[in-house]
């Protein structure tokens, strides 16, 4: 009867603990409800801090839909890339670009998906494809990590066979508290880590941590990218036809 | 009351409601020094231009803008143009060389002047404007309002005075309807154009129609030429143009593609005539970005001895997109350092056999200040289109505001 007891106590503890045991995906699933919520409109800063130690900064409008699905991105400044617009659909595997001095719209080959934003460090697959990372990759769970005093959960990202991706793998800290992400390490295709991005500045915003600042560090470059935000609210639905060449051209 | 006058008018009612409206002032100061030489001369010229913009909204759902183009010319300022077209041209059009000196003079000119009223998902832009079509890099057959710079086609083109109505049907489907007013509906330029995107690319269907202005140039045969006096006369012919075309640009196996092509009808079936580009874009994993483009235009000549003068004329004031009828653009970039970036383009006339090649270097001076420098070699022969031009150079500052 003891050793009954005794099993019955065993199997709870094991099945309660498979059953509030979070697993890689399930993990990254919450993750990217924070990182992509439904809609989102924000004012953004860039500054590039360049490998010859000159810094470019950028400001822009950035125009999220369908959990970060639809990307409309219009820069304000400098005066030189002014109503300059890219638009990217279906996880940024559709690109297009605007240019206003010409006023033309170009579709970007899928080539250009793996470059420099702007010549920032931020790729537009970095911009535009995260929630494509469920589809894209394989998620395992790593061993827990504590970062400032945190507890953190630490997750792997190894891409599937056929996804048209740049990475080798991605390795992602954050929050066990409210999942927001902490660092997320960009290994390219040969195994070398080449960038990591900082979030920092995390304020809850309409009951989201959001990121106020994110850094990108390139380590191959010896460059960086500091995304800083603004202005921004989830509270905004958009209407039908905004994330075309319409809006792309405004 | 003169026309420029009346044309003026509108300008002024815009003005105080641009004032009214908190208006966003930008653009960009220019300063361009050009060196070129031609068979036994060499010129230096070049300008300054201050490009001033300004857009206000009154309201939620209307943009008004404006832009004023200044510009100056230093250096040579007129041209004969005997020298920069191959003697035989002449030759077959009027009998001999002539002089034919060609002037540019300093400018101010209202480029743009528009309202743009927003209903919706429906744009009706009324005014001066920039209007853009094609994916063509270099030359754009469904275009019909505007004709690039071969050296330059990135350059912004010059505002067009229409009724342009753009519709998002749908996501996948947008209508472009434009209207260029003249003096009866007939003449009127009409253009349609309809874009949707399928998941390997967008594709367009084109249809514009229009009163085609062409320079033409014939020698005085039947009368006594006065010494000194030139010994031919230069009209404007028109046709009614239709032009029916349509685009792809898309990309197979993570390469860029495009192709751009129109048939030109006219009353007279002899007129008729073809035009495609067609273009494929790569970037590799380093940042080198590789691209070609083809351009067929079966109203060029294929020989020089088939190339008249008056086809000259048409092709510098742009009303005719190439002279000949075969060309290849080829280009290359990259960015060698964070500020420095580095290409060269090329064109060949395919029928010719000239050719001009263009190494080019732009450095960012800061976030709103470009240099960029430019050097081009020219060959082919002296009876060629581009070998006539031995070089060019190019300096650059751009400054934005």
């Amino acid at each position: 009867m003891r050793s009954l007891k005794r099993f019955i106590i065993i199997i709870t503890c094991v099945l309660g603990s498979t059953l509030l045991a979070q697993d890689g995906h399930s993990i990254l699933i919450k993750m990217m409800a924070v990182l992509e919520p439904e809609n989102s409109q924000a004012i953004m800063t860039q500054t590039i801090n360049t490998s010859s130690g000159e810094k470019r900064q950028f400001k822009y409008e950035y125009y999220t839909s369908d959990k970060g699905k639809n990307i409309l991105m219009r820069y304000t400044e400098p005066a030189r890339s002014r109503g300059m617009a890219t638009l990217m659909l279906n996880n940024a595997e559709d690109i297009w670009t605007y240019f206003p001095r010409t006023k033309r719209v170009r579709k970007l080959a899928s080539s250009a998906k793996h470059q420099n934003f702007e010549g920032s460090d931020f790729t537009y697959e970095d911009m535009g494809s995260g929630n494509a990372w469920k589809d894209d990759y394989t998620t395992e769970r790593l061993e827990d990590a504590s970062i400032d005093g945190q507890d953190c959960y630490a997750i792997r990202l190894t891409p599937h066979k056929d996804a048209d991706v740049s990475y080798s793998k991605l390795e992602i800290t954050l929050h066990k508290q409210d999942f927001s992400p902490v660092e997320i390490h960009y290994f390219d295709k040969d195994g070398q880590q080449t960038k990591t991005l900082f979030f920092q500045d995390i304020r809850n915003v309409e009951g989201i941590p959001t990121a106020f600042k994110m850094v990108m560090q390139n380590q191959l470059e010896n460059t960086s990218t500091e995304m800083g935000v603004e202005e921004i609210t989830y509270k905004i639905t958009y209407p039908t036809g905004f994330f075309t060449e319409q809006e792309l051209r405004k | 009351m003169t026309r420029r006058k009346l044309a003026a008018i509108p300008g002024f009612l815009l003005m105080p409601l641009l004032l009214a409206a908190q208006p966003n002032w930008f653009g960009y100061y220019e300063s361009n020094l050009d060196g070129f030489g031609v068979t036994d001369r060499s010129f230096v010229s070049g300008y300054h231009k201050l490009r001033l913009n300004v857009e206000a909204s009154p309201s939620d759902n209307v943009t008004v803008g404006a832009n004023i183009n200044a510009q100056q010319y230093f250096g040579t300022t007129t041209y004969n143009l005997a020298e920069f077209v191959p003697a035989a041209v002449f030759t077959n059009s009027i009998g001999s060389v002539f002089d034919f000196p060609l002037a540019l003079s300093d400018t101010v000119m209202l480029d743009n002047m528009y309202a743009r009223i927003t209903i919706r998902s429906l744009d009706l832009t009324l005014g001066k404007q920039q209007l853009s079509f094609g994916p063509g890099y270099v030359w754009n057959p469904t275009d019909i309002f505007n004709f690039k710079q071969l050296l330059d086609p990135t350059y912004e083109q010059t505002g067009v005075s229409a009724i342009r109505l753009a519709w998002q049907a749908k996501n996948w489907l947008r209508i472009d309807a434009i209207t260029q007013p003249v003096d009866t509906w007939l003449n009127s330029t009409k253009y349609l154009q309809l874009k949707t995107n399928v998941p390997f690319g967008d594709i367009t269907l084109n249809a514009g129609q229009y009163l085609w202005s062409q320079t033409e140039i014939r020698p005085i045969q039947t009368l006594p030429v006065m010494p000194g006096t030139p010994p031919f006369i230069i009209f404007q012919n028109t046709h009614r143009r239709v032009m029916l075309g349509g685009s792809f640009n898309g990309e197979i196996a993570g390469v860029g593609l495009w192709i751009e092509g129109a048939h030109n009808q006219f009353k007279a079936e002899s007129l008729n005539f073809n035009e495609i580009a067609v273009g494929a874009e790569y970037t590799f994993a380093n940042g080198l970005y590789l691209m070609g483009e083809g351009f067929v235009n079966t109203d060029g000549v294929t020989k020089i001895d088939s190339l008249d003068l008056s086809r000259f004329l048409q092709y510098f004031q742009g009303q005719i997109h190439s002279l000949y009828q075969h060309y290849l653009f080829l280009q290359a970039a990259y960015p060698l350092t964070d500020l420095l970036a580095g290409s060269a383009f090329g064109y060949i006339n395919l029928d010719d056999q000239s050719w001009v090649v263009s190494p080019t270097l732009s450095y960012s001076l800061s976030d709103n200040v470009m240099l960029e420098g430019m050097f081009s070699w020219m060959g082919g022969g002296n009876d060629t289109e581009f070998g006539i031009q031995k070089w060019q150079t190019r300096m650059r500052v751009k400054a934005f505001f």
